[in-house]
C-alpha cells in the first residue's frame, strides 16, 4: 500500500499505547451514557431498511 | 475521505482513542471513548480535553484551539477504527450541550457524502430515529458500519 493509499483511507493506522488502558471499563461521562441508555430504553434500536 | 486528521493512539482493544489537537491554544490532549451500554453491541462515543496534571476527563471544555474540523474528522476515522474491529457495534453520540450536538451536525453535513458511503446515520428526533437532515437539529446520533 503507498501513502497516498494509507491517506485515502477510512481507517486510520493506529498506534497501541498499552497506557491508555486505564480509562478502559471506566465510566468517564456518566451524564451521556445515561442519555444514551434513555434514548434506547425510550425508542430502541434504529431500524435498518432491508432491501 | 482524503481530509487532514489527527494521529490516533488507543489501547488493544480499541475503545479508548487519544490525539493531540494542536491549535492556537497549544497542545491539547483529547480522549475519545467508546463505552458499551445496557444494550450489547450498543455503545456510546464521547470525547473530551484530557487534563495534564489530573489526568481527568472534561467534555464541557470548549477548546477553540482553531482546529474543529480536524478534530471532527478525527473523531470520524476513530469510529471507523473501532468499527473495523467491532462491526456489528452501533455508536450512539451526543454533546455535552445543544451547541456541541449542534456542532455534531454540522460536522456530519460537512462529510456527509463521504459518512454515507459506509456508515447507517439515524438521527434521535424526540421519540423517533430520522433520516439525517442538514437543516434539523437532532438530540443524538447513531451510527452502524454498513456491508457487514
Amino acid at each position: 500500500m503507498t501513502i497516498e493509499e494509507l491517506k485515502k483511507r477510512k481507517t486510520p493506522v493506529v498506534v497501541i499505547d498499552k497506557s491508555l488502558a486505564k480509562y478502559k471499563g471506566k465510566n468517564l461521562f456518566p451524564e451521556k451514557l445515561a442519555k444514551a441508555n434513555d434514548a434506547l430504553k425510550r425508542i430502541g434500536l434504529p431500524k435498518i431498511a432491508t432491501k | 475521505m482524503n481530509l487532514p486528521r489527527y494521529a490516533l493512539k488507543a489501547e488493544t482493544d480499541l475503545t479508548v482513542f487519544e490525539f493531540i489537537s494542536e491549535g492556537s491554544k497549544g497542545s491539547i490532549a483529547k480522549l475519545i471513548v467508546f463505552t458499551e451500554t445496557n444494550l450489547k453491541d450498543f455503545y456510546n462515543l464521547a470525547f473530551g480535553d484530557k487534563d495534564a496534571e489530573t489526568e481527568k476527563i472534561n467534555d464541557k471544555t470548549v477548546s477553540n484551539n482553531g482546529d474543529t474540523d480536524k478534530v471532527l474528522a478525527t473523531v470520524v476515522s476513530a469510529i471507523f477504527a473501532f468499527t473495523d474491529k467491532y462491526p456489528e457495534a452501533w455508536v450512539y453520540a451526543t454533546g455535552s450541550t445543544a451547541s456541541r450536538t449542534r456542532l455534531y451536525r454540522m460536522g456530519i453535513n460537512k462529510y456527509f457524502k463521504d459518512i454515507e458511503q459506509e456508515l447507517h446515520i439515524f438521527c434521535e428526533f424526540g421519540d423517533d430515529w430520522l433520516p439525517f437532515e442538514s437543516e434539523r437539529d437532532f438530540d443524538g446520533y447513531a451510527v452502524k458500519r454498513k456491508n457487514y
